[in-house]
């Protein structure tokens, strides 16, 4: 089930509202996979998807009581996922240590990058995984966005509090680069190599 | 061309919602409730740290407060005992002069001689001698326990003010030699009088002589 399709039983949450903690593991229980695997595809490193899924439960479980109810609770914890990703990725000493900008997407190599793993994953999942993990952290977060979460460009753009064609931009970007990954006529095996 | 690109990335967003939505969280329950205690007391901690060096900051400055104050002359309107303010009071009452308007003020009312038993003659006049000599000891008792409640000179004194002291002082000791060998003859009883008045008069200078030398002290 995908995240934001996640909706508990209004009790449990008052519940877990009132620090029952048997009703705060069940809440836990129900939204930290999905949620975790949000903060993975966005992240793409593990060490720093474990702390934004750790910042992002805290802030659940912190202003829980601030939850109406008007939506799944999936798609408020979707929510707070993604702020503290993409506040992750708008930080400015994430960018100067990563080189955010776009221009130097390039740059990019693959040795650098981040592998997610996936517990026995498919071949074609692991692919794709690889895949996502070549593009920029900003790219990476625009084309699942959009794609995955169905977020319009017009969200994306007040997500970064950038324009709307810096979110098309962006898109084009990483579809042309995952065109290029799909593509059997390139033969990628001299970048695993070792 | 476009056509195939539009195919193209629809296969490739497919493939990407075909990621599994769900991975295994790093830690269970009970993990994340033991990372989120340490990390909310990590956070804490500056908070307790910084509140603790205030406390302390608080502590020492109170400290400092307290022990000045202790160090300092302890002031006339609290240092001198209620029970010779009282009797001083009641020995100007007994003299028939006036009380101390002020009870701040362990000095006669107003300050000046004249409500010091036997340094004013129309009082003297006024009273029957028993009456005098009773409220002269009461007063002169009443004005030396005062005196002696004073904290010590300081260390540097006024040369004028200390020579006046040490006059008085003096003066007080002769008039004590005197009234001690009045008493001894026995037979001078009206000389005993006047020397206790002698006395009261001396004590009560004294006292105003230290009151004022406190008060220039005291003064900024």
């Amino acid at each position: 089930m995908r995240l934001v399709e996640i909706q508990l039983p209004a009790d449990l949450i008052a519940r877990a509202c009132a620090a029952d903690e048997c009703a705060q593991a069940a809440v836990y229980g129900a939204v930290a996979p999905g949620a975790f695997a949000l903060i993975r595809r966005l992240s793409g490193n593990r060490a720093l998807a474990e702390d934004l899924f750790q910042e992002t439960m805290l802030a659940l479980f912190q202003s829980l009581s601030a939850y109406r109810g008007e939506a799944p609770l999936g798609a408020w914890v979707r929510q707070i996922a993604v702020s503290k990703c993409l506040m992750y990725l708008r930080s400015p000493w994430h960018r100067a240590r990563l080189r955010l900008s776009s221009d130097d997407a390039d740059d990019l190599r693959l040795g650098e990058l981040q592998i997610p793993i996936s517990p026995a994953p498919a071949v074609e999942t692991f692919d794709v995984e690889r895949a996502l993990a070549s593009l920029t952290p900003t790219a990476r977060a625009v084309v699942w966005l959009y794609e995955v979460e169905g977020y319009s460009h017009e969200e994306i753009a007040h997500s970064f509090g950038r324009s709307v064609s810096f979110s098309k931009s962006q898109l084009a970007r990483a579809h042309s680069r995952l065109r290029e990954w799909f593509d059997p006529r390139v033969d990628r095996q001299t970048c695993t190599s070792i | 061309m476009h056509i195939d690109i539009d195919r193209q990335m629809q296969e490739v967003a497919d493939r990407l919602r075909r990621l599994p939505t769900e991975v295994e969280p790093p830690y269970n329950w009970q993990e994340f409730r033991r990372r989120s205690r340490s990390g909310t007391e990590a956070a804490l901690a500056p908070v307790w740290t910084y509140l603790a060096m205030a406390a302390s900051l608080v502590a020492v400055i109170a400290g400092v407060i307290v022990w000045s104050q202790v160090e300092r002359p302890v002031p006339l309107t609290a240092g001198a005992p209620a029970q010779a303010q009282s009797e001083l009071n009641l020995a100007a009452g007994n003299s028939g002069s006036a009380p101390s308007s002020g009870s701040s003020n362990p000095l006669p009312a107003s300050g000046n001689s004249d409500s010091i038993p036997g340094s004013g003659s129309s009082l003297a006049t006024t009273a029957s001698p028993a009456t005098n000599t009773g409220a002269d000891l009461a007063r002169s008792r009443a004005l030396e326990k005062w005196l002696a409640s004073l904290p010590p000179e300081p260390v540097v004194v006024r040369v004028g003010t200390r020579a006046a002291v040490a006059r008085l002082e003096d003066r007080i000791a002769q008039v004590d030699d005197l009234l001690t060998s009045v008493r001894l003859e026995g037979t001078r009883p009206d000389g005993l009088v006047a020397l206790q008045a002698e006395r009261a008069r001396l004590v009560g200078s004294l006292a105003q002589v230290r009151y004022a030398e406190f008060v220039s002290d005291e003064a900024p």
